[in-house]
């Protein structure tokens, strides 16, 4: 039986629809064939979903219609801003840098060392059939399909074998104030082939405060065996702005994906990271915080796929919570099988420093293989009193005490970053937001 | 300088120290003795401000610019701004936060309250370093995580660096010899013995006698079942090695 609010819902979703249509039609012939085949797919599949809602296990936590309500348009803004250099908002200046302006590719560095940056709409049908078919798989998750069907340019990135790629690559996501509200759909290709090496960082920052409107990304991750790539994740949106990141790695034998994820900026933020370890010996170290304030919200949903022996996971999520902020973690672990001595650690460690915050923190274990370790754990508290007394005791006033403990809570894995520009970045990013915070409840 | 009087402390319906009476003046080394649950710790820990303990009678006199201050109304990082320290029983680990940091931080905010212009972080370096070697300390506890990792003994050495960077008036040493070993004692009681002088004092907590081979108090005081039961000169301290102390109640 339909009640009022499924109607209300279904009807908000029509709109969401209609609006979305009108961005799909104009992208929608623009590129090669494969491109627009792809699209086309993939709006159907959006078309033939159902929409998320808290009725559905996935999305219990986390209330996205607020976002259906939203009457999108098409970003119009797709520059870079007066004032801006090629150089902002990377590590250190002497990156390669790709930015992305309200989801439109708007730069590509020249090629180095045998790297390969191209649009999708570059790529030849043979190129497709080559080098991006065996890859990209069909997406069954509505906002990647989402993504596909809106995204007005793909971004490729190739680490060509036995290459290690200096210094860092960094791809900066520039959210721009438009008129209306706007859905913007970066979409990335990572390939790694055998031996490669390279460190990314991709950070997602608002040029100014926005309109209410969304960031959709997906990045696709391809490794072949022994590649080694580590992928840090900067996102700090204004606070208007709604965020669905979608992250899928496919690892191949031996291979290793270290990820940092930081989350400070966005309304509601969405964290979906997926990695297959398809083939034996393969490692995934996940790593996370969320700084949230405010009406903040933030879920981060890991699923980690082991499927072949000798797989190792490794997954650290952090949280200060204030104000009345939100936290979800939903940590899925699959071990199939046949992924005999796989090696899997999970841990979700969370602050609740404000009076009317919540967190929801979920391990979900399926294993299916008898030969495996794996454990997870999490934690929701406050401030160690003993901790706070101790720097007292050095003359250090409670509430800078109190600071330099959250900041020490998160900083000890900012420091594990494996990239050491990425990780000046993240701790430039989050001393101002750390600074900020209420830190209304601690221990008397 | 230092003036205890009367000092009760209740935890739980239970009384923990029972009208403590304690006088130090500055050039002094007192030693605090006595058995497990006597009330040793507690007495260190109210005396540095510590949340736990509140006194249900009493006060901690404690000189502030030539006048006698009750230290029990001051905030425990005021206390440690006018020159009170302690060195922990057990050191906390503090994950994220490094050791320079955190004593850069410490530092600084006692130049800002003696209204002296703050180190910048080169000066601090050396400082540090110079403080470091005297005490032993490798070089590689500079960037490490307060504590973390740290063994037993370094955890103490590392109490002691930090008297020796903020130069305390009065310095309380809980029970800092236990799990050293005979070297690392030496150490630790040559970094205090460095400090001593006509303006500071020290009060010295400890359950044996060997300690004070090395630092040699001025007054011994044995605490039992939360009372100072007898108090004399150091040669108390080889008594009470020799006979236990039952033989006092």
């Amino acid at each position: 039986m339909m009640t009022t609010q499924d109607q209300k819902q279904k009807n908000t979703w029509q709109g969401l629809i209609a609006a979305c249509e009108s961005i799909y039609q104009y992208h929608r012939d623009q590129g090669p064939d494969w491109y627009a085949q792809d699209r086309q797919r993939a709006w159907n599949d959006v078309l033939s979903t159902e929409a998320p809602s808290p009725k559905n296990e996935r999305w219990k936590y986390t209330n996205i219609s607020p976002l259906f309500e939203l009457p999108f348009v098409r970003a119009e803004k797709t520059g870079l801003p007066a004032g801006h250099d090629l150089r902002t908002g990377g590590t250190d200046g002497t990156d390669i840098s790709v930015f992305l302006v309200n989801g439109v590719i708007v730069n590509i560095p020249p090629a180095t060392n045998g790297l390969s940056i191209r649009r999708f709409s570059e790529l030849s049908e043979e190129d497709y059939t080559r080098n991006i078919a065996p890859v990209l798989r069909p997406s069954t998750a509505f906002f990647e399909n989402l993504n596909t069907a809106l995204s007005a340019d793909g971004l490729w990135i190739h680490i060509p074998q036995k290459t290690q790629i200096k210094p860092c690559i960094h791809i900066c996501h520039i959210a721009l104030p438009e008129e209306h509200p706007v859905i913007v759909s970066p979409r990335i290709l990572l390939t790694a082939g055998p031996f490669a090496e390279a460190d990314i960082l991709m950070s997602f920052l608002s040029w100014e405060i926005t309109t209410a409107s969304f960031t959709n990304a997906l990045t696709e991750v391809v490794l072949d065996r022994n590649a080694r790539i580590s992928l840090t994740v900067n996102q700090n949106e204004d606070q208007n702005r709604y965020h669905v990141n979608s992250l899928n790695v496919l690892q191949n034998r031996d291979s290793s994906f270290r990820h940092f994820s930081s989350v400070t900026g966005a309304r509601l933020t969405r964290n979906e990271l997926t990695t297959t370890l398809k083939e034996p010996g393969a490692s995934a170290d996940l790593k996370g915080i969320y700084l949230v304030q405010g009406e903040q919200h933030v879920d981060n949903h890991t699923e980690i796929r082991h499927i072949a022996c000798r797989g190792t996971s490794n997954q650290l999520y952090k949280g200060i919570l204030n104000d009345r902020g939100r936290a979800v973690f939903n940590g899925r672990v699959y071990v199939h099988p046949e992924a005999q001595q796989t090696n899997s650690y999970q841990l979700n460690k969370n602050l609740l420093m404000g009076e009317q915050c919540r967190v929801d923190t979920k391990p979900q274990l399926e294993i299916f293989a008898d030969d495996v370790k794996c454990s997870h754990g999490a934690t929701i508290g406050q401030l160690n009193q003993e901790e706070i007394f101790y720097l007292q005791a050095r003359a250090i006033p409670k509430k800078q005490a109190v600071r330099m403990l959250a900041r020490g809570f998160v900083e000890d894995i900012v420091n594990q970053i494996p990239c050491l520009s990425s990780g000046r970045k993240i701790s430039e990013t989050i001393g101002p937001v750390l600074s900020s915070m209420t830190y209304e409840k601690t221990p008397s | 300088m230092l003036e205890i009087k009367n000092l009760t402390i209740e935890v739980e319906g239970t009384e923990i120290l029972k009208g403590i009476n304690l006088t130090m003046q500055e050039g002094k080394v007192h030693a605090i003795m006595g058995p497990n649950g006597s009330g040793k710790s507690t007495l260190a820990k109210i005396i540095a401000g510590h949340p736990d303990y509140s006194a249900t009678k009493g006060e901690i006199l404690f000189k502030i610019n030539n006048k006698m201050v009750n230290l029990l109304e001051l905030a425990p990082e005021e206390r440690a701004k006018e020159g009170v320290f302690l060195a922990f029983q057990y050191p906390v680990e503090i994950p994220g936060v490094s050791n320079t940091v955190f004593l850069r931080a410490a530092f600084n905010e006692i130049c800002k309250h003696q209204g002296v212009e703050e180190m910048d972080p080169m000066d601090f370096d050396a400082y540090l370093r110079e403080k470091m070697q005297r005490l032993h300390m490798d070089e590689k506890y500079i960037h490490r995580p307060v504590n973390v990792d740290f063994s037993g003994g370094e955890k103490k050495r590392n109490e002691i660096l930090q008297m020796a960077i903020l130069n305390p008036r009065l310095a309380i040493l809980d029970e800092t010899d236990s799990g050293l070993d005979v070297d690392s004692m030496r150490i630790v009681a040559d970094g205090v013995n460095r400090l001593k002088s006509s303006h500071n004092a020290f009060l010295v907590i400890t359950h044996y006698q060997r300690l004070l081979n090395y630092i040699v108090p001025d007054v011994v005081h044995i605490l039992q079942n939360g009372q100072i039961v007898r108090t004399a000169g150091k040669e108390l301290a080889l008594e009470v090695e020799d006979k236990g102390y039952d033989w006092l109640t």
